[in-house]
């Protein structure tokens, strides 16, 4: 479980800057994209998330 | 997003991913905050042109805040200084540090295409290029979302003192999270105070309510 937390931490971090500084560029620039809309929203959940059990897994 | 959800995702960032000392977590939380370093630019239009908000945020704010540091430039130079700044050690531990420090600063870039709002975009590629990214669709600084989040990472705090005996206070040094955290766990009465830290601790407390709440419109004196 906490293995897995850490994975979906590094990955959600990994997505954001993704979604940052790449999305634009390399996938769609249409700001009001609903592709967008709904990977950025993801990624900010899984990251709180994965986030918050990191943390509570840490001894 | 606002600064101080920036600091303390970015604390927790770098607790969550071990980063060994109260140092190094400080220098990465920090360069999760430092894209808002800009805000500086508007205190001091404030001063400039004594106080008039409107023209400060029309002739300084609204063309400087994002665009200087919300890209992937100032994310290295973000590595840069914190490699310099790592605790002792060797490469490798420096490197991972700076590495930390890039990813907050290049989260908070991602926070605020989520979280700042459709007016504000960052500015991804400058500066080779001025092009803007924003979502039309993003979280304004009022929004509920925002309000959140906050208030999670701030109950976060509390519990997280409570559990592990240190906190995101630890940003603003060893002595102010002890004396938090001894607060919280129940321990301080058995320690000596030190009255002028205690002042500098409700003092800092103090502007991060006033930096949550001013962007809110919260203005007590209207």
């Amino acid at each position: 479980m906490s293995r897995l937390a850490r994975v979906a931490l590094w990955a959600s971090s990994a997505g954001g800057v993704f979604l940052a500084f790449a999305w634009p560029f390399v996938v769609s620039a249409d700001p009001g994209s609903a592709a967008f809309h709904a990977a950025a929203v993801a990624t900010v959940i899984v990251f709180f998330a994965s986030l918050g059990a990191t943390l509570a897994a840490r001894r | 997003m606002q600064g101080p959800t920036h600091l303390m995702v970015s604390w927790y960032f770098a607790e969550a991913t071990r980063a060994p000392t109260a140092r190094d977590r400080r220098i990465v939380a920090w360069a999760g905050l430092m894209p808002d370093v800009d805000v500086l630019a508007y205190l001091a239009a404030l001063v400039y042109y004594r106080f008039d908000k409107e023209i400060a945020f029309e002739n300084v704010w609204k063309e400087v805040h994002h665009k200087y540091t919300h890209n992937l430039s100032f994310v290295a130079v973000m590595g840069i200084v914190a490699y310099f700044l790592a605790s002792a050690g060797d490469a490798r531990h420096k490197a991972r540090i700076a590495g930390l420090a890039m990813l907050t600063c290049a989260l908070h870039n991602f926070l605020d295409v989520v979280g700042a709002g459709p007016t504000w975009p960052i500015y991804p590629l400058w500066p080779l290029s001025a092009a803007g990214w924003h979502a039309t669709w993003s979280w304004t600084i009022g929004d509920w979302q925002n309000i959140v989040i906050f208030v999670l990472l701030t109950a976060g705090m509390f519990a997280y003192a409570k559990a592990r005996g240190r906190s995101p206070i630890e940003c603003f040094g060893d002595r102010a999270d002890a004396w938090f955290c001894g607060i919280v766990r129940g321990e301080a009465r058995a320690r000596d105070s030190n009255p002028r830290l205690r002042w500098i601790i409700w003092g800092a407390l103090l502007l991060g309510v006033v930096a949550v709440l001013a962007p809110l419109g919260f203005n007590p004196f209207q």
